[in-house]
C-alpha cells in the first residue's frame, strides 16, 4: 500500500470529515471510496434497524389486541416490553441517570453557548465582531458552568410526576380553544429551564422546547402536562423542530468542551410514537436553529462553523452543506416552497440560496455592517422576510424586506428602547408611538431581538427581545400588543405562533408561557 | 458496556426489549445476510427473531446475560433461515418473461442492479467480519452514530489517540481487503 494511501490516526478525522461531507459526488480516492462506502454500508443498516422496530412495534401492537380477547394478562406483557416513548416515560431518572454516568459527569461541563450571550459579549467589549473575539468571550464566561449545573440539578427533580396512563406522543389532538383575551397566559410550563426553542406540534396540541439542560421536553399546550423527556442529548440543545407530519422531531444543539475551547455539536432526528433516534453528522460546531422543511423531506441546521447544512430527512445523508457565509450562521428559514432557505450569519450578512445547487441567489445588506443578524423568518405566503438584528453597535430592530429584489420594505424599532434596565418594571419604554421607520442604517442603541416569527396568515409578527414580546402588523405598520414580562426572564429566546395563530408560545431562561394572542 | 453505548446512541427506550434490540439487532442482521443476500428478506427475519424472543416463556430471554441472549438470538436465526430455504424449496418458480412488462419500472428496482448493489457491499461486509469486534464497535460508533473520535473514547474509557489508532488500522485492513479483491478479480 502507498504512503498516500494508508490512513494515519493523525489525519483520520479530517478525511473522514471531507469525504462524508459531500457523499454525492464520485470518490477521488482509495481512501475516499472506503469512507463512503462505510458511510453507506451503516446508512443502509440503520435505515433497516428503524424499519425493522416500525414492524416490530406494529407486530406487537397486533399481537397485544389480539391477546386482549382471549388472554388479557398475556397481552398486557407484550406491552409492557414496548418503549417507554410509548408507554409515557416512566423511566425518565434512570435514563437522566445513565446519561450522567456516561458523558457529563466525567467531561468537563460544557460551557453555555447561545445568541445572547454572543451579543453580550459584544456589548461587554468585544472589539471586533470576527469570530476570533466572540470565541475568547465565550469560553471565558464565568458563570457558564455553573449556570449549566443549575439547569442539570434542576431536571433531575421532576416537577411534573409521571402519567400513570399510558399514551402515545404522537400529536392526534387539537390546539387548545381560545379562551380570554389578548394577552392572557394560557400555560406556564415550569418542568424545563433555560428553554431556547419551542414549537408546536401541526395539530396545536403539543409543544415540543429545547433547553441547556441538554434536554427536549414535550408537553400539552393546554395544561402543561409533561408528555415525555427526551435526554439522549450529551450537549446543551439549542433548537427543536416538528415534521410536518407530526411524527419525528428534529433536536440539535452543541457546547464548547472545557479549557481547550474543544468543539461539539449533537443533531438527533427521532421518531415521536417509537423514541427510535438517528444522529445527523456534518458540522464542525454547534447548531442553531434546525428547520425541517414545509414539505417534509429536507432538515436544515446552521452552525456556527460558519455553514449551513441539509440533510435528507427520510436518510439522513447530508445532501448540501452552504459555504456562502464567512462567519457563524446564526438563523436559517425555508422559503415555503421548501427550495430556498434564506440564512444569514454575525456579519450581518444575509443570504438566500438554492438548496438544489446551493447557490446563492440573493445577499441582503440591509442591516448594515456593524452587530450580528440574530434571526431570521420567511413569510408564510413567501412574499416578505422577516429578520431581525442586535449587537453593540446596531439597533436591536426587526427588517422587513422583499426576497425577490432585497429591497427593505420597512424596519420596526418596537424593540430599541427596551434596554435591560427597564425590564424588572414590566412593559416599559416601548417606542408605540412610532415603531416603524423608513429604511435607514442601524445606530445603535439595545441589545438585540431574539426571536421573530410570522403569523400562519402573513398579518403579523411577533418577535421578541430583552424579555418583551410584542407583536405588530407588518402590512399596516401598526404596533399590536406588547406582552407583560416574564419575572426572571429578562431574554426572550425563542417565539412560535400556534398552527391556527391563536396563542403564541414564549420560550425564556426562566419557563415557557403560552399566550393567548387573539382578541 | 455495550449496554450503556446502545442507549447513548440509539433505539434508546429503557425497556427490555428495546434494550435487547439496540444491542443485537443490527448484529443479527449482519449474521442472517451470511445466509440470505437479500437485505430485505433478512429483515424480515430479523422481525420474525425478536417476535419469536417476545413468545418464548414470557419473554424470558431479556433476563439472560447479553452473550447469552445474543446466542439465542442467533440459533433462532438460523433456524429461520432452515425454515426459508425449504419453504423456498417448495416455491414453484415463473418465468421472469411473463411479467417483464410490469416488473421494474425503475431501472435502480432491477435484479442487474440489486444484484450489483449486493456484491459492492459483499466484500465490506466480508472485510468487516474479519475485523476484531472492538474495531467494529468503532467504525459503528464513528459511521453510523457519527460520533467523534473524542467521544467514543469517552464511551469506550479509551484516549482520543488510542481510538484515531485504532480506527487507522480497521480502515487500513479493510483498504488492503479491497486492494487483494481488486487483484482478484483483475487476475479473473
Amino acid at each position: 500500500m502507498n504512503d498516500d494511501e494508508t490512513f494515519t490516526p493523525e489525519t483520520i478525522e479530517e478525511l473522514i470529515d471531507q469525504h462524508t461531507s459531500s457523499p454525492s459526488s464520485q470518490p477521488t480516492s482509495p481512501q475516499a471510496s472506503i469512507i463512503q462506502e462505510l458511510q453507506t454500508y451503516y446508512e443502509a443498516d440503520q435505515r433497516s434497524a428503524v424499519r425493522m422496530w416500525e414492524r416490530l412495534v406494529q407486530q406487537t401492537k397486533l399481537k397485544a389486541s389480539d391477546n386482549e380477547i382471549e388472554k388479557p394478562t398475556a397481552g398486557e406483557s407484550i406491552m409492557q416490553q414496548m418503549p417507554d416513548s410509548i408507554k409515557n416515560r416512566n423511566s425518565e431518572q434512570e435514563n437522566q441517570e445513565s446519561l450522567g454516568q456516561m458523558g457529563a459527569s466525567s467531561t468537563p461541563m460544557p460551557r453555555r453557548i447561545s445568541r445572547r450571550t454572543l451579543v453580550a459579549g459584544l456589548g461587554v467589549g468585544a472589539a471586533a465582531l470576527g469570530t476570533a473575539a466572540s470565541y475568547v468571550f465565550l469560553t471565558g464566561h464565568p458563570q457558564s458552568s455553573s449556570q449549566a449545573g443549575t439547569a442539570a440539578t434542576a431536571t433531575a427533580t421532576p416537577t411534573t410526576a409521571p402519567t400513570a396512563t399510558p399514551k402515545t406522543i404522537a400529536p392526534t389532538g387539537t390546539e387548545p380553544a381560545v379562551r380570554g383575551k389578548l394577552g392572557d397566559i394560557l400555560t406556564t410550563y415550569k418542568g424545563q429551564v433555560k428553554t431556547v426553542d419551542a414549537r408546536w406540534s401541526p395539530d396545536g396540541s403539543l409543544i415540543a422546547s429545547a433547553s441547556d439542560d441538554k434536554t427536549v421536553h414535550i408537553w400539552e399546550a393546554a395544561n402543561g402536562q409533561e408528555v415525555f423527556v427526551y435526554a439522549k442529548h450529551t450537549d446543551q440543545v439549542n433548537s427543536v423542530d416538528w415534521s410536518p407530519d407530526g411524527r419525528w422531531l428534529a433536536s440539535g444543539g452543541g457546547a464548547v468542551l472545557g479549557n481547550v475551547g474543544q468543539r461539539n455539536y449533537s443533531i438527533h432526528v427521532w421518531n415521536t410514537s417509537t423514541g427510535l433516534a438517528r444522529k445527523l453528522s456534518g458540522p464542525k460546531d454547534y447548531i442553531h436553529p434546525i428547520r425541517w422543511s414545509p414539505d417534509g423531506k429536507y432538515i436544515a441546521a446552521a452552525s456556527n462553523d460558519s455553514k449551513a447544512y441539509v440533510w435528507e430527512a427520510a436518510s439522513g445523508r447530508l445532501v448540501r452543506t452552504y459555504t456562502g457565509h464567512t462567519d457563524a450562521v446564526t438563523g436559517l428559514s425555508w422559503s415555503p416552497d421548501s427550495k430556498r432557505i434564506v440564512s444569514c450569519d454575525s456579519r450581518t450578512r444575509v443570504h438566500i440560496w438554492s438548496v438544489a445547487t446551493g447557490q446563492k441567489i440573493l445577499q441582503y445588506l440591509g442591516h448594515g455592517n456593524n452587530g450580528l443578524v440574530l434571526a431570521i423568518d420567511w413569510s408564510p405566503d413567501g412574499k416578505r422576510i422577516a429578520s431581525s438584528a442586535g449587537g453593540a453597535a446596531t439597533d436591536a430592530v426587526v427588517n422587513v424586506w422583499n426576497p425577490t429584489n432585497g429591497e427593505t420594505l420597512f424596519v420596526y424599532q418596537g424593540h430599541v428602547n427596551n434596554s435591560l434596565g427597564t425590564i424588572s418594571s414590566g412593559r416599559s419604554a416601548l417606542s408605540a408611538s412610532l415603531p416603524f421607520l423608513p429604511a435607514h442604517p442601524a445606530s445603535g442603541s439595545g441589545i438585540g431581538v431574539f426571536a421573530v416569527a410570522w403569523s400562519p396568515d402573513n398579518t403579523r409578527i411577533a418577535s421578541g427581545g430583552n424579555g418583551l414580546l410584542q407583536i405588530w402588523q407588518p402590512t399596516a405598520q401598526t404596533h399590536s400588543f406588547t406582552f407583560p414580562a416574564i419575572e426572571g426572564a429578562p431574554f426572550i429566546e425563542g417565539v412560535a405562533w400556534s398552527p391556527s395563530g391563536a396563542h403564541l408560545v414564549e420560550a425564556t431562561d426562566n419557563h415557557t408561557v403560552v399566550w393567548q394572542s387573539k382578541a | 458496556m455495550q449496554q450503556r453505548l446502545s442507549q447513548s446512541v440509539s433505539h434508546s427506550d429503557d425497556t427490555p426489549l428495546a434494550r435487547c434490540y439496540a444491542l443485537h439487532a443490527i448484529p443479527l442482521l449482519a449474521y442472517i445476510r451470511q445466509y440470505v443476500p437479500s437485505r430485505e428478506d433478512a429483515e424480515d427475519l430479523v422481525v420474525e427473531v425478536f417476535i419469536a424472543a417476545l413468545e418464548h416463556k414470557g419473554a424470558s430471554i431479556f433476563a439472560l446475560s447479553e452473550r447469552e441472549q445474543l446466542g439465542w438470538l442467533r440459533r433462532v436465526a438460523y433456524y429461520k433461515c432452515v425454515d426459508r430455504y425449504r419453504r423456498l424449496a417448495h416455491q414453484s418458480t415463473v418465468p421472469l418473461e411473463d411479467h417483464v412488462q410490469n416488473l421494474f419500472e425503475e431501472e435502480r428496482l432491477g435484479p442487474e442492479q440489486v444484484t450489483l448493489r449486493h456484491e459492492e457491499q459483499a466484500w465490506l461486509r466480508l472485510g468487516l467480519s474479519q475485523l476484531p469486534e472492538h474495531y467494529q464497535t468503532i467504525l459503528r460508533l464513528r459511521f453510523a452514530n457519527g460520533l467523534r473520535c473524542s467521544e467514543i473514547g469517552r464511551l469506550l474509557k479509551k484516549s482520543d489517540g488510542a481510538i484515531r489508532v485504532a480506527l487507522s488500522r480497521a480502515l487500513n485492513t479493510l483498504r488492503e481487503i479491497s486492494r487483494k479483491q481488486s487483484e482478484e478479480q483483475n487476475d479473473e
